[in-house]
Parts: C-alpha cells; structure tokens; sequence
C-alpha cells in the first residue's frame, strides 16, 4: 500500500489542486442545477390590443397574472410565433368591446403554432374568460354599467382551488444537473489519472515498477487512489447539491449516492484506460474530451434516453453512460435499489473491462 | 526574431501536431452529428408532447359533470394525456414520481359544498409552479364564477351558448428558428473552441517545462512579443478550424450558416481570440495542464448551459451571459442567420471585440513576467 | 555466478534491440557494460529489471529465473536508472522514504537506512529540500541513494554520470567502488571508456545488440593488434635522432614533423628507456613526452571500424 499512501499524500499536498478538483465542479453544477431549466412551462403569451376599453385592460391584466405578457407588433405574429418568442397571440380589433356588450356575439382571433400543444391552457382559460364576458354581457343587456359591474364581481370573487406544489423538485433540472455531474466526473478522471502519464515523463513509474511491485499492484493501488479522491468528489457535490441547495434526487438521496460511488469506479476505469494508450498528457486529455463528450451526448447526460431516435439509443447503449443515466432516471422516479441492479451490474462490468484495458500487461512497460 | 517569426513557428508546431487540429475539427462535427439527430426529435418532442394530467373525481355532483365533460371535449383532449385514476393516492403519487406533471381531485361532496360557500374547493397538486393545468382549472373556475357575477349584477341570467369566442389561428412554421441541428451546430463549435484554449495553455507551459520559455526571455527580443506571437500563431490555428467546420457543418448536415458572413466569421475570429487569451492567462497562473483543463471545462460547461440557446435569460444565467463570450455568438449567429437582423448581431460581436482586447490585454500582462 | 543471461534476444517490431547476448557475471564483480548509443546496453537492463519482456533466452538471477522469480529477485536488485527518477513534489526525505517503503523496509530500519543513505550521497544536510531545487550533480546522487537503501546484492547503474560536472562524477564512481566493497557486485553501463577502464572489474563490449568483445580491461586491451605510439615535443631537432631511434627493438616508424617527434613501435615492446636515452645521447631537450597506452576506444576501433562516440 506504499504506492497508495504516497500518491495520496502528494495528491492532498497540492492544494491548488485540490480545490479546482473537488470545489469547483460542486460550485457550477450548483449553477446549473439552481438554474438550469430543459424547457420552460411559463406561457408567453401576447396581446394586440386596437381597442384600448377598460375591459380589454382588465383581460390584459387578468392574463399578465397568469402568463408572460410579450409585446409584439401585428406583423410580428407569424415571426414571434415560429421563433418561440410567444406561445399564444390574441388580436383584439378596435370596437370589440362595443360589439361585446350591445349584442354580445363577436369572436376574437387567437394565433398558435401549428402543433404546439404549450399554448393550449392559455387558449382554454382566454376562451372560458371571453365566454363568461359574454354571458354577463347578454345578462347585463346592452347596459355598460351593469356589464362593469358583473365583470367586475367576475374577477375579483374568483373561485379559489386549493393549489400545491407537492414534491418541490424539478426533475428535469435534477436529471440534468446530475448528468452533468457524470459528464464532468468522467472527464475529470482523465485528468488525474494522468498522473500516471505524469510519473512515467518523470520515470518515477519506472523504478517503481523495478521494485517488487507488480504493475497490477501498483496500477490497482493508484485506481485507489483515484476511486477515493472520486468519493471525496462526489460526496462534497451530493452533501452540497442536496443539503445547501436542496435538489431532488430521488426519494432516498443514499440509492442515488451509492449509483454515483459506482458511477466513480467507472470514471477512473475510464481515466485509466485512457492513460494507458496515450503517450503524454497532452493526447490523454484531448482522448478524454473527445470521448467523453460524446459519450455524454449518446449517452444521455443532456437529455433524457428516450427522446433521442432509436439509432442514437442503440449506440448510446454501447457506453456506460447511458446505464448510469437509465439508473439516474429509475431513482429519480424512486425505483427501488433492485430495479437498478442490471444497469449497475452492467456499469461494473464495463468498468472491469476498461482496467483490464488500462492495466493490460502489455509486453513491454518501457514501450 | 518578430511577433511573426514567433505566430508562424507556433502555427507550424500546432498544425504539426495535425491529429489534435484534426479532432478539433472532426469531434465537433461526430457531435453535431449526434445532438442534431437526436434533438431534432427532442424539439418536436418539447413542443408535442402533451402534458400528462392525473385527475381522481371522488364528488358526484353537477360541479364534477361539468369539470368532467371539459376534460373530455376535443379541445383538452388534444392538449393533455389525462389520467382518470382511481384513488386519491395513486393520483398524488404519480406527481410524487414523477409520472404526472398534475394531479387534480375534486373532493366528495364538492358540489354541494360549492353550492353553498362559494369556493369550488378543487386540490390541484404539482410538481412545479407553474402548471399548464392550472390554467386549465382556472378557467373552468371562471366559468363558474360568471353564475356568481350575474346574480350580482341582480340579472337573469342568460348563458351564451357559442362555444367557441376565440377563433383560434394555428400559424405554419416557416423556419425562421434554429432548428436542433442548426442550435447544436452552434453549440457544439462553441464547446470545441473552448477546449481550443488548451492550446494555449499547452504552449504556455511546455515552454516553461521545457525551458523555451527561458530561450526567449534572453533573446534579444521584445518584452511582449514571445506572447503576441504565441497568442497569434494559435489564434489562426482555432480559426481556421473554425472556418473548416463552418463549411464542412455546411456540405455534410446542411447546418444554417445562410446570414452575414462577416459577421459570424468576425464572431468566430474574436471568440477564438477570447478562449486563447484564457487558456494562456490560466497556463501563466496555474502552471499546471491539469488545473487548466478542469477550469476551462467547468467554464465551458456552465457558459454552454447559460447561452439562449439551452437556458431562457433569467437569474444567475443573465448575469453570466453578460460574460460569457459563447451566448454573444450564439446571438451573433442567430440574429443575422434566422431574423436577419445584423445590427443586433453587430452589437454582439462588438461586445465580444471588447471581452477579446480586454483579455489579450490581461494574456500581455500575465506573460511578461520574465520569471522561467 | 550471481548473473547468467544465456542466448538473450529482443526485438522491437524490425529492430533486433539485443541479438543472443550472454553474460555471466560473478558475485563481487563490477561489470562494465560498454557500447555507443543505441548499442542495446539499457534494453538489456530493461530485460533484466523486468521492464522488457525478452523475446528469447534464459535470465538467471542468483540462481533463480527471472520469469518464475521476478517479485524475489527484484528485492535483490539496485537500479539507478539512466533520467533521474524522483518525485519533484516531494522531499529528498520523503522519496526516500518511498522507495524504502517498496523494498518493504519499515520502522526503525527504515529510518536508520533512510539516513545511511543521506549520508553515503552526502545529501543529509538537504534532506528537505525539493529535488527540483537540486542542482544536477545533486539529483544524480538522489538518484543513487534510492536504489541503495534495501542493500541490494546487485547493483544496476545505467549511465549514471551523464552531464555532471567532474566533481560529482569522481563522487559517484568513488562511491560505486565503495558500494562494491560493502559486497554489492554492481553492472555499470555507459559510453565513457575511461570511467569504465577506471572502475570495472569485467567489461563487455556490446554494439549493434551483439556483446563483440569482454574481459578484463588489459584481456581486452591484449586482445587487440594496436601500435603503441610515443609522442615527444623537442627544444631542437637532430636528425641523427630519427636513425638512431629506428635502430631501436621494436620501433616501426619515426618521423618529425617540425620540433614534434612521433616514434611508432609493435604492442609490448617495452622501448620507452631505450627511445629517451637515444634522444638524450644527442643533447637535446625533451620538452614534454606522451607514451600512448592502447586504450578500450582503441578496442572498439578495432573491433568495428568505428570510433566508440561517433
């Protein structure tokens, strides 16, 4: 255990190092999770109002209390609305509200895009609304003040339901945010695995190997090495993410804790391996960046599995990532330890692989 | 030997080293790729999918025949995937697994309750705080409301019986969003040419490590220029990658490039000269390849995550893309690609001209210690 | 017979590193191990160490076969490997410590050796400072003392002088001698044939992967056809000199070239008395006098037609 306890000593004693390693990716995956949001629910929703009477005024305020208000021009609406800007565009012509109370028949146009199904509600609460104005108004019978009058009780007695935000989580942002994580923790492996590279430039490695040390010991004591400093990388992230900005991660945070110790143990694999066919630093990790974001792409650490294409998900099914993430979403949807057992195993065993490939006795250490 | 001298020998080393050029090239185009396949689908999907609604109606009474027929007209149909369940808890479980974005119970004994206190008493239960059902109750709620409204206004009341006061328009796309293939194609050359950075820390440190560095401090040459000319040779490196990309993006996905071309080159140019400059700036302070790289990464990832292109502009985001060089391309590109509107795009490369002489500036600074 | 390579072959894909080398080294020897770059010295040590697998032949260790012992006959060996091989981010202490620690030294043993080997490389008083702050002199022994504290039966120094001032370098192969008197028999590789002419016991010649000559530094030497040559510088020049000296036994050619006078005559001859009487006989000077000795290069020349650094 010479070899563990020293490279740990030297990886501890490098504070700068430490720091950058293990509170920097807890500081911007706090970012990202506080923050980060796949897609928004607000509506945005626009009014064009050539009218301008206290009722479209009320309309307009009712509506701002429920959704975005986003001024657009009339020419706009075609552009606003292809380019996502607005999810919903009412035209209110001039003399609506006139039509509105004397004969209460008058239609007001609504503009969506086509196949969006994110402006429906809003289209439903602007319909019920104008079919309630109208019923006051053909009650009220032409009279203005009356019209006022019930359109006002209208608004302000609303019935109130019992509205509750249960779970307090966004899944969504949680799923990304440990995607992430795994994106970051597998590339960040690569760089300290290449201390290996970095003890073979100072041929350390050499004369350690020359020593009664097998390369299997030595290559297995450093992968401690770097499991633990992995841990001690994950649980600051988990104890910060979980504890001091609170995101969801499933019912029992400890289901999700062990999935990412094993998540570690792939990482180094994955670090170790690519040492081990690089030849410097410097193409350990450029190998690194460009496998292992990739990989978080097929993988699915940006989004989730299931919605990328069939093609995409099979090959994503070729690296660890993706079983990672299909175990991340069981847990996030409280799947028990049980359910998870096939993608872990399956982790693990690609996790095997790539440190027999890393630590392949090849024929020559000196080559 | 000039800043020139320097640029050119250092371009040469990098193009030398052809396999990292050529990842730098081939990897953002396997991604693209990859994240232009997949989001296509992703797109349709954010915009299709219908939001899934668990409603438990335990009342039997008019209140829940009314809320039940709305659930069942054409219009919520075709917006929402409702779920009848058939207890109280399986319903509030589904929004606690995740499995439900809502879960709406309508009480025993709701309508006749409402009959006489007024309050529909309806328990809407979801997982964030704006729910699109929400909005779908509310209204149903307003329609209940105009029964109070009229009989305040002392009327007979008269209930309109056109269903439909909205005349509802559904408007054709006509392309002028980035499409998931055009937004990654941005995305993805924006995180390459991040990690283009490295370049210059690379440069930075072997030449201390291999005491080059040293070579210069004593040659007969100008305080700034080992850094000009390090700084240049690697800025034309990035950019000429990003000019292959451009095209190859172009030829082998059809990615929309079809805006001002001086703009999004000049945009590229200046991004380039941005990731360069921090990757020299963090290899004279650090020293260390590996410091460099995880900064550089975590940077990168955050800036990516902030841009417009994956975040909307609000909180923490909108402060960090007041900074972050990858969201003013993106607005560059997509202004002058997609709303043609290039004096907005000129704004944004003008905001990364400045970022870019602000931090070559800071390069020139931190280089010109002469300590090896 | 502490070492016995037997028919030794290595292969680097077209390359033939090292071509059926045998060696038999005895116990107490200091082996010298001499060659050009690229001759196959430090491929055959990596064979030896365990870093290179061989392609062919058999490599006993004490006794015991490299591939069935590796783990055991490793705790036997020294290496000080030709780049210097420390950690730059720990201390002169610290690397020591480290490398004790995987000879499974510990404890009290561990300190007292940690020390001994200060001492030996005379680094005790630098002993917590970073190597990086070392001057090169100063690593070279680091490098050594690293490989010495488990007091290893063999010692292996693969170039350990490589550009280092004289100083350091006298140091170093003092304490290579001293270390073969404690009883450590020592292989010692390098490219300078007066360093190795100097301390070895036994040398073997190796180019082109073929061991072509060994012995002992005079077997060698005697092995090889070489003239001896004696140069003298005169204060004035007689050419009577030049007759006389021809008659001498022995003497081949001699000739002047200016007040220079090179006399050239058969291996052993034993004629130096005779040469400087017969200058003396005519009164003249001798400013300086150089009798040249044949010399392991000359070997080298001999036995491949090149001269040992080109």
């Amino acid at each position: 255990m010479t070899v563990l306890s020293n490279n740990l000593k030297r990886i501890l004693k490098n504070k700068l190092q430490l720091l950058v390693i293990i509170i920097l990716p807890s500081i911007f995956l706090t970012f990202i999770a506080l923050y980060m949001s796949p897609e928004s629910t607000t509506n945005n929703v626009s009014i064009i109002d050539m009218d301008k009477t206290e009722y479209t005024q009320m309309l307009t305020r009712v509506l701002g209390d429920k959704a975005k208000l986003i001024a657009i021009d009339k020419d706009q609406i075609r552009e606003k609305l292809d380019g996502l800007n607005t999810d919903y565009v009412l035209v209110i012509d001039q003399g609506f509200t006139q039509r509105l109370i004397e004969a209460g028949d008058v239609k007001i146009n609504g503009y969506y895009l086509a196949g969006s199904v994110k402006s429906a509600a809003i289209r439903e609460f602007v319909e019920s609304f104008i079919n309630s104005s109208k019923s006051i108004a053909l009650s009220a019978n032409g009279n203005s003040d009356k019209f006022y009058e019930g359109m006002k009780i209208y608004t302000a007695s609303g019935q109130k339901m019992n509205f509750k935000i249960i779970t307090g989580k966004n899944r969504n942002s949680s799923y990304i945010t440990l995607g992430m994580l795994l994106m970051f923790m597998l590339f960040s492996s690569v760089v300290y695995t290449a201390q290996i590279l970095n003890d073979k430039e100072s041929r350390t490695f050499y004369r350690t190997i020359t020593a009664p040390v097998s390369l299997k010991s030595y290559m297995l004591q450093n992968v401690l090495v770097f499991v633990l400093t992995s841990i001690i990388q994950v649980t600051i992230v988990f104890f910060v993410l979980k504890f001091l900005v609170g995101i969801y991660m499933g019912e029992a945070v400890i289901k999700m804790y062990l999935l990412y110790i094993t998540a570690a143990v792939l990482c180094v694999s994955f670090g170790v391996a690519v040492s081990s066919v690089s030849k410097n630093t410097l193409q350990a990790i450029f190998i690194g960046l460009f496998i292992s974001l990739p990989a978080s792409f097929l993988g699915g650490c940006w989004w989730e599995n299931n919605l990328s294409p069939e093609i995409v998900r099979t090959i994503g099914k070729f690296t660890p990532v993706y079983w990672i993430m299909e175990a991340v979403k069981k847990l996030l949807d409280n799947s028990s330890m049980l359910k998870i057992g096939g993608d872990i195993l399956i982790v693990l065993m690609f996790s095997v692989v790539l440190f027999l490939l890393g630590t392949w006795k090849k024929e020559d250490i000196t080559a | 030997m000039g800043i020139l001298n320097i640029s050119y020998y250092t371009f040469l080393k990098n193009i030398r080293d052809w396999k990292y050029v050529a990842l730098l090239i081939i990897a953002p185009l396997v991604t693209i790729m990859i994240t232009g396949y997949s989001t296509s689908n992703i797109d349709k999907h954010t915009l299709t999918t219908k939001k899934v609604i668990a409603v438990y109606i335990e009342d039997k009474g008019d209140i829940s025949d009314k809320f039940n027929t709305l659930l069942k007209s054409p219009d919520v149909k075709n917006a929402f995937d409702i779920r009848f369940e058939s207890s109280y808890n399986d319903g509030y479980n589904m929004v606690l697994y995740g499995k439900a974005d809502t879960f709406i119970y309508l009480g025993k004994g709701l309508s006749k309750s409402f009959n006489s206190s007024g309050n529909s008493g309806i328990k809407v239960y979801s997982d964030n705080s704006v729910p699109a059902a929400k909005l779908l109750v509310e209204g149903f709620e307003n329609s209940l409301n105009t029964i109070n409204a009229i009989s305040g206004i002392k009327s007979k009341p008269v209930i309109a019986d056109v269903p439909n006061a909205v005349n509802e328009v559904s408007v054709q796309p006509i392309g002028k969003t980035p499409s998931g293939l055009d937004r990654w194609t941005y995305l993805n050359m924006l995180i390459f040419l991040f990690y283009g950075a490295l370049l210059g820390s690379f440069g930075v440190i072997n030449g201390v490590r291999k005491n080059t560095l040293l070579r210069f401090n004593i040659a007969p040459i100008g305080r700034y220029s080992n850094v000009t000319g390090q700084f240049l040779g690697n800025l034309l490196t990035l950019f000429l990658c990003s000019a292959v990309t451009i095209i190859a993006s172009r030829l082998l996905f059809g990615s929309n490039w079809n805006g001002n071309i001086v703009l999004i080159l000049l945009s590229f140019l200046f991004y380039s000269s941005i990731s360069i400059s921090l990757g020299m700036i963090f290899g004279y302070i650090s020293r260390k390849i590996s410091l460099c790289t995880v900064v550089i990464l975590c940077v990168n990832v955050l800036f990516v995550n902030a841009t417009n292109a994956l975040s909307p502009d609000v909180g923490f985001f909108k402060y960090v893309n007041i900074v972050s060089p990858h969201n003013y391309v993106y607005k560059a590109i997509t202004n002058t690609v997609f709303s043609g509107a290039d004096s907005k795009s000129l704004a944004s490369v003008a905001a990364l001209a400045i970022e870019a002489i602000l931090l070559f500036v800071l390069t020139a600074a931190a280089g010109r210690r002469r300590t090896a | 017979m502490i070492v016995e390579v037997k028919n030794l072959v290595k292969r680097y894909k077209d390359v033939l590193a090292v071509d059926n080398v045998n060696l038999n080294i005895q116990e107490g020897e200091i082996f010298g191990l001499l060659g050009p770059n690229g001759a196959g010295k430090t491929t055959t040590i990596n064979v030896l160490t365990g870093l290179s697998k061989a392609d062919g032949g058999e490599i006993k260790i004490s006794g015991r076969n490299l591939n069935t012992h590796e783990m055991e006959i490793k705790q036997d060996l020294g290496i000080v490997p030709q780049d210097i091989a420390v950690f730059e981010d720990l201390t002169a202490y610290e690397n020591l410590c480290y490398f004790a620690r995987l000879y499974r030294l510990k404890g009290p043993l561990l300190k007292e050796r940690v020390e001994e080997a200060l001492e030996f490389t005379g680094l005790t008083e630098k002993k917590d400072i970073y190597p990086k702050k070392f001057s090169g002199g100063m690593k070279r022994r680091l490098n050594i003392a690293c490989a010495i504290m488990h007091h290893p039966k063999l010692i292996i120094l693969d170039e350990p002088t490589v550009g280092i001032d004289p100083q350091s370098r006298n140091h170093i192969l003092e304490s290579i001698k001293k270390l073969n008197q404690l009883g450590s028999t020592v292989i010692y590789t390098s490219h300078y044939m007066e360093e190795v002419d100097e301390i070895c016991t036994k040398i073997a010649i190796m180019d082109h992967g073929r061991v072509i000559a060994k012995g002992t530094g005079d077997e060698l030497k005697a092995f090889v056809a070489v003239d001896e040559k004696v140069t003298a510088e005169l204060a004035s020049v007689n050419y009577t000199i030049v007759d006389n000296i021809k008659k001498i036994r022995g003497v081949k050619d001699c000739s002047i070239n200016g007040k220079q006078l090179v006399v050239v005559s058969e291996k052993h001859s034993k004629n130096l008395g005779s040469i400087i009487n017969a200058i003396s006989d005519t009164d003249t000077e001798i400013l300086s006098l150089n009798a040249e000795k044949p010399t392991l290069e000359g070997v080298f020349l001999t036995l491949t037609g090149r001269k040992l650094r080109d």
